[in-house]
């Protein structure tokens, strides 16, 4: 029986005029792991929270939708609170209490069940999840990775036969979403748990899911099969974000089911002999200084271990220099270091007179007042500059909406705006692709692109290989609060063994040196 | 640290936090006073250490000198006047010892308040809130997470915001005031924006379906009935004592103090058992672990 | 549900405090008994259950909680930030502000939430109860002057001044006398109202400087997350 069946399936939201969804039949089988996937704004979140009434958004909607053959509206609020459970995007948001125990408790408290049936729900679920040494901590004290699993914890401890979640790993580093979802593969895997799951992530969620669901501007243009539904995407903008095994595959003129893992992808092309090599990259001209560190030491607090070890490098202008590294390797602090709010105790900065600016994390720390336009009048910067970056940014459009309205991608370009106003000679981005889709990242890296050709030095400290390796000049490893390599992109990551990108991993030993999906296809096609 | 009078049920630290709080505002009986004064600043040496007792001390010293001089001002119920004010007013020698002894009150219901805030955590208090409110235990839960976060919040804001020029630290004064207010504002912004999820999550976890229940991860046992059935032993044996006119103190217009009868050492010897009963459950548990570790 | 008010509410609860004040006077005058603290304590600890009951029997929505415990947070971490300036606090501006926004009740449960779980960190005594019910009156006053109106500045700042200053400062005050003395006299009372005077226009004026700085983007934001939460229509 499928767990949800949505018939034609149509939702608007008050004041707009587009379907926000349109017409989507579809479903969901019991037992399986179905992925959604689609840009940011096809209607995934939408879709998702219809299937749930207390979240659903208000609007107009019409079609229906049967919760294991029964209306799901006629299916009472409190099965609905047991037998589905959510898990959100943010992980610190959706946390209600202090303590991870209490927060655990929460599902069942206020379904009203008795102590016992708690106290065994709590504590199945604490030893599930390895949580029994956290079990009376504060949530705070617990890492980002660790709060989404508490959240998946918490939803699972009421026994729900349907877990939904909505892009759970975008805040999370890649060690974490793995860890994620080995445990949602186990859930599924081990209870026999409906998962239904939207993600960015599609190189490791895809290889795990049994559906592939493709929404393309609130419709349903695919699925089935993910070996089989990603192939009919492929002229689909949408594409672009597949896993490397997969659009390696499409191009070749791959038949059959799609290759989804790493080791599918290496099978495939374990066949092709490389026709061509790839043209050697014009070495990179070093240009002007912008600013460099030498041999900086830093630490948090006088007891606290070093965070920056003996640290080194050059930002030059017109140039891309992305450093990536796992956490705690001290990236943070870099930025921290070469912004001027931390200060090292030991070693040099020399800016040279250059003008710095950074962008958080999260943009949203830059945005306090009610309109776009008056962020960046915030600024005090003349009306020219400021229509200069309104047009560079793109935010035109937008000029009179609050800043906690627009999507999130708006919002970043919004910062990074205000951040341009400084006229800044060095741009500092601490994780700029964090919860980013595939078109997302394309726009801000061409635009780092566009910044960095008008001769600022751009420096990018992520986790986002991928990233990396396709728009900077230059990528080095940070590695316990010092740089272990530094290279440009092509000798950095096909260097690397495990910490590189999916082509370089699927190609080694076959196609020497190729770092993007795009560079093992142009080796290999016939 | 989880000490062994603090392992025991909220529920019976509770009933004797009030007992001996109550029982020690209630009789002004400078025996009394003495034993709960002793009590409770030993105790506090027992949960923070010796240093942490001194330093509450002195904090509590020039309050305690304060009262003395604040009583002997404005009390002069007293019958033996001892000198007379500027301003007619007598200041007598019973509001002067009483004074004395409020003080002592005073010194030892702070102290108790110590012991409670070592022992009483806000798990504990929001686990009893919550068998009388839910709802209110809920909200009190909620804030306690969000205040460190607010720290952590306006720390990164301030951060993120001088790294483009905006920090606190340049412009006018005008301009670093209206700064710091934008980061406050920046940080409510977030945590309201994030109150939306929040909430849904509370209402996708069944929020609002039923009568909430609340979790326990505490347990009562034996040893929590044995706990409780001596506070309310000891308690009700003090109140019977002072019922039956063996425990008495009055200061106006002169001073009366009982004098020692059998009921009144009864009664003394119940209150200090009741003060002592916290001393007693760590020197019992320390001896238990160490005759069971030494059975090892 | 939009958010009415329920004037009736708001009035027996109004009662019960003023039946409460009123007990404490006969009780301590015509009985003659000298326990002044802990009688009061145990009439304020009445009147909390009480108002605590009936938020708790109106099963609050999720919103309303978190959005009150947002409130009450940073009314604590605003006390937290400026530890170092002796009663220079931004408690009761902001549960002045969440009244205005919301209504009577929600701002006497944010001040006195706010009263309690301030004390988590600097530690509970016998000042808790009486610092919650004069945080939660100032924003329970507010409430039944400002919600639901056309808020002007002026007046919001000449509330926040007096009631900080007599609301507060009286509660406040009369609590220490009970706890330093059982010598409890309309002198001792204005001695120990001059000891606390200073004290208590420092807190004042501070209260009307956040007030002034705070209420408007407060306000604004408030007003937009009802518009979000579809509390507003």
């Amino acid at each position: 029986m499928a767990a949800f069946s949505i018939r034609d399936l149509s939702f608007t939201y008050p004041q707009e005029q587009e379907p926000a969804i349109k017409n989507i039949t579809l479903d969901i089988p019991e037992g399986e792991i179905t992925l959604i996937c689609g840009a940011s704004g096809s209607g995934k979140s939408t879709l998702l929270r219809r299937l749930k009434n207390c979240l659903a958004d208000h609007g107009t909607a019409s079609g229906s939708i049967l919760f294991f053959g029964r209306e799901l509206s006629e299916t009472p609020a409190q099965e609905q609170a047991q037998r589905i459970g959510f898990v959100f995007q943010h992980p610190d948001d959706q946390i209600v209490t202090d303590k991870v125990f209490h927060e655990l408790a929460f599902g069942p408290e206020s379904l009203g069940w008795r102590q016992n049936k708690m106290r065994l729900a709590v504590a199945e679920a604490a030893s599930f999840f390895g949580m029994t040494n956290s079990f009376e901590s504060k949530v705070q004290s617990l890492s980002g990775g660790q709060k989404q699993l508490l959240n998946l914890a918490s939803a699972v401890a009421v026994h729900p036969d349907v877990l939904i979640l909505d892009e759970p790993t975008s805040q999370l580093d890649p060690i974490a979403a793995s860890d994620f979802f080995a445990a949602l593969r186990k859930l599924n895997r081990e209870l026999g748990l409906t998962v239904i799951l939207t993600e960015h992530r599609l190189e490791e969620a895809l290889s795990m899911a049994d559906k592939l669901a493709v929404l393309d501007s609130g419709r349903l243009v695919a699925f089935g099969a993910p070996e089989q539904t990603v192939l009919e995407i492929k002229d689909s903008p949408l594409f672009e974000s597949m896993p490397a095994a997969v659009r390696i595959f499409s191009a070749l003129g791959g038949e059959g089911n799609a290759p989804l893992t790493i080791g599918q992808g290496r099978a495939f092309i374990s066949g092709f002999k490389p026709k061509r090599t790839l043209p050697s990259r014009t070495a990179h001209k070093p240009s002007e200084t912008a600013a460099e560190l030498k041999e900086c030491w830093f630490r948090y607090e006088k007891s606290a271990p070093d965070v920056l070890c003996g640290l080194s490098l050059k930002l030059h202008r017109g140039e891309v220099f992305s450093l990536v590294g796992g956490n705690g390797s001290g990236k943070s602090t870099t930025v921290g270091i070469l912004s001027g709010t931390l200060k090292p105790y030991r070693g040099r900065v020399k800016l040279n007179g250059s003008r710095i600016a950074a962008l958080p994390q999260d943009p949203r720390e830059l945005l306090a007042r009610s309109t776009v336009l008056d962020e960046l009048k915030e600024m005090n910067a003349p009306q020219e500059r400021v229509n200069g970056i309104i047009e560079l940014m793109e935010l035109g459009d937008i000029l009179k909406r609050h800043p906690f309205d627009i999507s999130g991608g708006e919002q970043q370009r919004l910062a990074l705006g205000k951040a341009l106003l400084t006229e800044p000679d060095v741009l500092l981005l601490d994780e700029p692709t964090k919860g980013m889709d595939g078109q997302m990242k394309k726009r801000l890296g061409e635009l780092v692109r566009t910044l960095a050709e008008q001769g600022k030095a751009v420096l990018i400290v992520s986790h986002d290989i991928e990233f990396a390796a396709r728009f900077s000049d230059r990528c080095a490893m940070l590695f316990r609060g010092g740089i272990v390599t530094e290279n440009a992109p092509r000798e950095f990551f096909s260097g690397n063994c495990f910490y590189t990108t999916a082509a370089a991993k699927l190609s080694r030993g076959i196609v020497t040196d190729a770092i993007l999906c795009e560079e093992v296809i142009e080796c290999l096609r016939p | 640290m989880n000490r062994a009078f603090s392992s025991l049920h909220p529920f019976v630290g509770m009933a004797y936090f009030i007992a001996v709080l109550t029982l020690t505002m209630l009789y002004m009986h400078p025996v009394l006073l003495l034993i709960s004064l002793l009590a409770s600043a030993s105790y506090v040496g027992i949960l923070k250490g010796v240093k942490k007792l001194l330093k509450t001390l002195a904090c509590i010293i020039p309050f305690m000198l304060l009262m003395g001089v604040f009583n002997a001002l404005f009390n002069n119920a007293g019958q033996t006047p001892l000198f007379y004010l500027s301003n007619g007013n007598a200041v007598t020698r019973e509001a002067l010892i009483y004074g004395v002894f409020a003080s002592m009150m005073f010194a030892g219901v702070i102290l108790w308040f110590a012991c409670f805030n070592e022992i009483m955590t806000s798990d504990k208090l929001l686990f009893l809130f919550g068998k009388f409110s839910p709802s209110v235990s809920l909200l009190l839960s909620m804030a306690l997470r969000l205040v460190p976060r607010f720290g952590e919040k306006i720390r990164n804001i301030s951060k993120s915001r001088a790294q483009i020029g905006l920090g606190t630290e340049s412009g006018g004064i005008a301009r670093r005031f209206s700064n710091s207010a934008r980061i406050l504002s920046v940080a409510v912004s977030w945590a309201l924006e994030g109150s939306i999820t929040t909430a849904d999550s509370m209402k996708s976890r069944g929020y609002g379906t039923a009568r909430r229940t609340s979790f326990s991860i505490y347990r009562f046992d034996t040893r929590d009935a044995a706990a409780l059935t001596i506070t309310v032993a000891a308690a009700a044996a003090v109140i019977a004592a002072v019922l039956a006119g063996g425990i008495y103190a009055r200061y106006y217009p002169s001073i009366i103090i009982s004098a020692a009868t059998p009921v009144s050492v009864c009664g003394t010897a119940a209150f200090a058992l009741l003060c002592f009963i916290p001393h007693f459950t760590e020197v019992r548990e320390a001896y238990i672990w160490r005759r069971s570790a030494s059975a090892i | 549900m939009p958010e009415t008010v329920n004037r009736r509410r708001i009035w027996v609860s109004a009662a019960a405090i003023a039946l409460s004040a009123a007990l404490l006077a006969v009780e301590t005058t015509l009985w003659k008994n000298k326990q002044y603290y802990l009688t009061s304590v145990i009439i304020i600890l009445l009147a909390f259950a009480m108002l605590f009951a009936r938020f708790e029997r109106r099963r609050p929505q999720a919103r309303e909680i978190v959005i009150l415990a947002v409130m009450t947070a940073l009314a604590v971490a605003g006390r937290a930030a400026f530890y170092w300036a002796p009663q220079f606090k931004p408690v009761c501006a902001i549960v002045i502000i969440t009244a205005v926004a919301f209504n009577a009740e929600a701002g006497f449960i944010t001040g006195a939430a706010a009263g309690l779980v301030s004390n988590f960190f600097f530690g509970q005594g016998p000042w808790t109860p009486w610092q919650m019910l004069g945080f939660g009156l100032v924003g329970f006053f507010a409430g039944l002057i400002f919600y639901d109106k056309e808020v002007k500045k002026l007046p919001l700042l000449l509330y926040g001044f007096f009631s900080v200053f007599i609301v507060y400062g009286v509660i406040v005050d009369t609590g220490s006398l009970f706890m330093y003395s059982q010598a409890v006299s309309w002198k001792a009372l204005l001695a120990m109202y001059a000891s606390g005077l200073v004290f208590n226009l420092i807190h004042a004026a501070g209260t009307v400087i956040f007030l002034w700085l705070l209420s408007d983007p407060l306000l604004s934001k408030l007003k937009r997350i009802k518009i979000k939460y579809g509390m507003l229509r």
